[in-house]
């Protein structure tokens, strides 16, 4: 029992989610939205399982002395005072406070650590060239055509690297996104399919 | 009641209905015949070597399973990163190896806490190493990731789920201090970043193999059998379909 009940509300769930797709029906409908919402709910309340998560986390740092435990009290020190000032303040995350940190401290940040991405595409890059495969060949023939067709260069040749780069671009790039597309499209409806059918069941054991 | 479907979507319902025939068939298969013959997957066979290595020297294993979740576009992959983390925790459990995970969504956080169970329950004892819940920000997810592994030591970093741009940062950090790392994922745009970070790696549609090469779950085998069956079928209806409209017979 312990096991049937968990399946029957998943498979139920699902059928009645999937049905609403399909069929217009406005009791369906709301049934459809009413599930949806709840499971909006139950998400939310996983955000709690979070919080506490990071909580014990580094708290066991800080109380263990562990590497890089003074970095844990800065972390529980800014959570509490953005969740308070989000609190606190009738505008909620919208406040002053809560958008000054997130404009200038989480913002810049991550700026920073975005604008690294073109280094470390280089040295990944640079890395794979290096294994000497045949797969790595194509991948810097076809990367060194795309870049000189994208540099624009203004002699004859340009015209030809161009025309090269929009091949790659529109022909095999397209092909190989589409055939992996068709797979992953594949392996998402089976994980969806054996949910539904309880053949795997991650809640009920 | 009104099936406000267009062609589209009877056609897809129509495979739908051949994909849930053949994942029937597969699975009576795999019951009367046993596993199938599998192609050897060169990552998953790194993942079961450098887990060995880790077991061996008592240093912890970086999970990450990406930045999606469960209940949005990216939960199939987040389950296949799930499965991998279980077989890992299970792994660790067994062998008392700490085993790291760390998380962008509370979602997965909660999955992660159940895969934990369920690995106790399996190994009798929880495996060492922390849960960790980082950010929901792909970026701060990746800075905090990267910090964790540092920090504790990992001697393998595994990444199989839902990524982004993240997914070079994090690969990059690892690769650059000599981490061994296996790497996974379906986005077309992020996968040149995992073939160019790791030389073991899962592309596209093969992590969702992962479950049925790591646990030998008759249903995540038939399912196997199924996609590779209606992929078969698929490619053999738009090559027949490409012949059809060059011929003139079929317009549009």
């Amino acid at each position: 029992m312990k096991k049937v009940i968990p399946t029957l509300v998943a498979f139920i769930t699902g059928i009645i989610v999937l049905a609403d797709f399909l069929i217009y029906n406005p009791l369906l409908d709301q049934v459809s939205n009413s599930l949806l919402n709840w499971a909006l709910l139950v998400a939310a309340f996983a955000f709690i399982v979070g919080l506490l998560n990071v909580l014990i986390v580094h708290f066991t740092r800080i109380i263990k002395r562990e590497r890089g435990w003074p970095y844990s009290i800065v972390l529980v020190l800014a959570m509490w005072l953005v969740i308070i000032f989000g609190v606190l303040d009738p505008r909620g995350p919208q406040g002053p406070i809560v958008s000054w940190v997130f404009r200038y401290v989480q913002y810049p940040l991550q700026a920073t650590l975005f604008a690294m991405l073109a280094f470390f595409a280089l040295s990944a890059g640079y890395r794979a060239f290096r294994r000497q495969t045949v797969d790595a060949t194509i991948m810097l023939v076809a990367a060194s055509l795309v870049f000189l067709g994208q540099a624009m260069l203004i002699s004859e040749w340009g015209k030809w690297f161009a025309a090269i780069k929009d091949w790659i671009l529109s022909v095999p790039t397209v092909a190989g996104m589409r055939g992996i597309l068709l797979g992953v499209s594949l392996g998402v409806i089976a994980t969806g399919l054996r949910l539904l059918l309880g053949m795997d069941k991650p809640y009920a054991d | 009641m009104d099936l406000a479907m267009d062609l589209s979507q009877k056609v897809g319902l129509a495979l739908a209905l051949v994909f849930l025939l053949l994942l029937y068939a597969s699975r009576l298969e795999v019951k009367a015949r046993g596993s199938p013959p599998l192609r050897p997957l060169r990552a998953l066979e790194s993942l079961r070597r450098a887990l060995n290595r880790a077991i061996e020297s008592g240093k912890p294993v970086h999970v990450s399973i990406g930045t999606g979740s469960i209940g949005e576009r990216d939960t199939a992959e987040s389950m296949a990163g799930l499965a991998v983390l279980g077989y890992v925790e299970e792994q660790g459990s067994y062998y008392r190896t700490p085993v790291l995970s760390t998380f962008a969504t509370p979602s997965t956080l909660v999955a992660a806490y159940d895969a934990r169970r369920k690995a106790t329950e399996a190994g009798g004892t929880p495996p060492p190493g922390r849960i960790y819940f980082l950010a929901p920000q792909k970026i701060a997810y990746a800075a905090g990731a990267s910090e964790v592994i540092k920090d504790e030591e990992a001697q393998v970093n595994v990444m199989i789920g839902s990524f982004g741009y993240e997914y070079l940062l994090l690969g990059e950090m690892t690769e650059h201090r000599g981490i061994e790392h296996i790497g996974g994922t379906t986005d077309p745009r992020v996968l040149p970043f995992v073939y160019a970070s790791s030389e073991n790696y899962l592309l596209g549609e093969e992590i969702f193999a992962a479950n049925a090469y790591l646990s030998s779950n008759p249903g995540a085998l038939a399912s196997l059998l199924a996609q590779d069956r209606m992929r078969t079928l698929l490619a053999v209806l738009i090559v027949v379909g490409m012949i059809l409209k060059s011929l003139g017979v079929i317009g549009g």
